[in-house]
């Protein structure tokens, strides 16, 4: 009886408590993004020599490894601003989603076909196993995932 | 939310296509045309193979009835196996002077009746006796290497980089006066000194003869165990230059590969006066799903440095060979987690 009470507000919540919990939802999504975002970023281009030149020894993107070993943390730099700004915070989210999925695929392409694969993504990052890179990918993919969908949400409702 | 969704997918699909197509036209030099024709070839004959369970074993060494492996993950074992592949013993060395020493970088190697194990950061090498494998210290006065060929109780080949020159050189050292004695001669400096000479050394002791073969460049040297250069010579293949590309990191003193290294040979082995080597280049008239599915191993003659002919060695479960020993005419081949025993029939 005690438990179901305690569920209870959780399924037929006011929608104004939902609300605020998916609000919550996001600003802690965006943190967790922001927080990934500005650290690879800023380890990147702490160990910028090293960052291009491991990124040069990626068969698939050694022809650009010049210019991506900018684009890729300022990339990540601009998406971070979007999610801190509330205003901006959809289009971040979205932003961050892409950029997840790319990384996730390239990543899933490269283990899956290629047969040496360096690591350039910076800090701590760069010390996972390669499955564990795919699972927090992953993981992340599905944060920002859920992060659109709550945004979208209390967005859309708040404007009714 | 359907938006979102509609979106998510566009997003997948297009990331897909994006490394689909970096991945489409990524680098692959092994499959280019290179230039070059192999005429005489043969199929090695496999024999039998062996099970291994682990991986990271490589050859310690053999004696004319046995064959003894060792694992970079468990330095201090040894394993014996008959020269028909059957597992014979395990044993450990018993380090007798144990230390804080760089073990996952020791190597092993069985010169019967001795036995050698050691590592080139402390630098430390230990010796002893198969019957016993009571390891003690030896070479007091052993420079810091990077690879080292054992000749014999009194000396060794070793691989180092020289400080002052910032390149790699092979050197002779010895338990005696003057220790240590470099031929800066005998490799050649192109791009770095350090990646661009990298290679492998193997020594083929009836006929005393020391042979450097580059990973990057189509090059080979013949030396004397003093390491006094008789020749050098060409493989089949046409890259001259290493094709590599360095960069240095800036205040680490540490060096990296910026670009994917194009590697020319392998591995190599001398036996017999004989030289074979892996290649890793495909020739311009091998057939692809061939080159996709067999190690190439190509025979040079010691004698002077003549191509002889080429095998081709199959894969394992698609896996490439990690380790190879020749001896007269027999090639064992070791893949990730097995061995292999194969017939080189002329």
């Amino acid at each position: 009886m005690k438990i179901s009470n305690a569920i209870e507000p959780f399924m037929t919540s006011p929608s104004g408590y939902r609300k605020k919990m998916s609000k919550i939802i996001v600003e802690l999504i965006c943190v967790l993004f922001v927080f990934l975002f500005v650290y690879t970023a800023v380890s990147k281009f702490i160990d910028y020599q090293d960052f291009k030149a491991v990124i040069g020894q990626s068969p698939l993107v050694t022809n650009f490894a010049g210019s991506l070993s900018i684009a890729v943390p300022l990339l990540e730099i601009v998406i971070s601003l979007f999610l801190i700004v509330p205003r901006w915070r959809l289009i971040g989210l979205y932003a961050s989603f892409a950029l997840m999925v790319i990384f996730t695929t390239y990543i899933v392409i490269l283990v899956s076909f290629s047969e040496d694969i360096p690591c350039s993504c910076g800090g701590v990052i760069s010390r996972m196993s390669w499955q564990e890179h795919i699972v927090f990918n992953i993981f992340f993919v599905l944060l920002a995932f859920v992060g659109m969908i709550l945004q979208t949400k209390t967005t859309s409702k708040s404007s009714k | 939310m359907k938006r979102i969704g509609i979106f998510s997918m566009i997003c997948i699909l297009a990331s897909v296509c994006l490394i689909g197509l970096l991945y489409a036209f990524r680098v692959k030099p092994y499959t280019a045309k290179n230039g070059f024709v192999r005429n005489r070839t043969s199929k090695a004959v496999l024999l039998k193979t062996y099970d291994l369970k682990y991986l990271s074993f490589y050859f310690a060494g053999s004696t004319d009835n046995r064959i003894y492996l060792c694992n970079y993950a468990a330095p201090s074992r040894i394993q014996t196996f008959d020269i028909d592949l059957n597992f014979i013993d395990d044993d450990t060395l018993k380090i007798m002077e144990p230390g804080p020493y760089k073990w996952d970088k020791a190597r092993t190697c069985v010169d019967s009746p001795y036995i050698y194990m050691q590592e080139g950061v402390t630098p430390i090498v230990f010796e002893g006796r198969l019957e016993d494998l009571q390891m003690r210290k030896t070479f007091p006065k052993a420079p810091y290497f990077t690879g080292n060929w054992n000749l014999s109780p009194n000396s060794m080949i070793v691989k180092c980089i020289l400080g002052g020159d910032r390149q790699y050189v092979v050197g002779k050292s010895t338990q005696d006066s003057p220790y240590i004695r470099y031929n800066k001669k005998a490799l050649t400096k192109q791009i770095d000194g350090i990646f661009c000479c990298e290679g492998n050394i193997s020594i083929d002791k009836e006929n005393n003869a020391v042979v450097y073969t580059y990973f990057h460049r189509n090059e080979f040297i013949k030396m004397d165990t003093n390491l006094n250069i008789i020749f050098k010579r060409h493989t089949i293949d046409t890259n001259n230059i290493a094709k590599i590309k360095v960069a240095e990191i800036p205040g680490t003193h540490t060096f990296k590969f910026a670009a994917p290294p194009k590697y020319v040979n392998l591995l190599s082995c001398a036996d017999n006066n004989k030289l074979y080597i892996i290649s890793a280049l495909m020739a311009d008239n091998d057939v692809s799903d061939n080159f996709k599915k067999n190690m190439i191993v190509d025979v040079y003659s010691l004698a002077d440095g003549n191509y002889k002919m080429t095998y081709f060695v199959p894969k394992y479960q698609r896996q490439p060979i990690r380790e190879l020993r020749v001896k007269n005419n027999i090639l064992y081949a070791i893949y990730d987690k097995s061995i292999s025993k194969f017939q080189l029939n002329e």
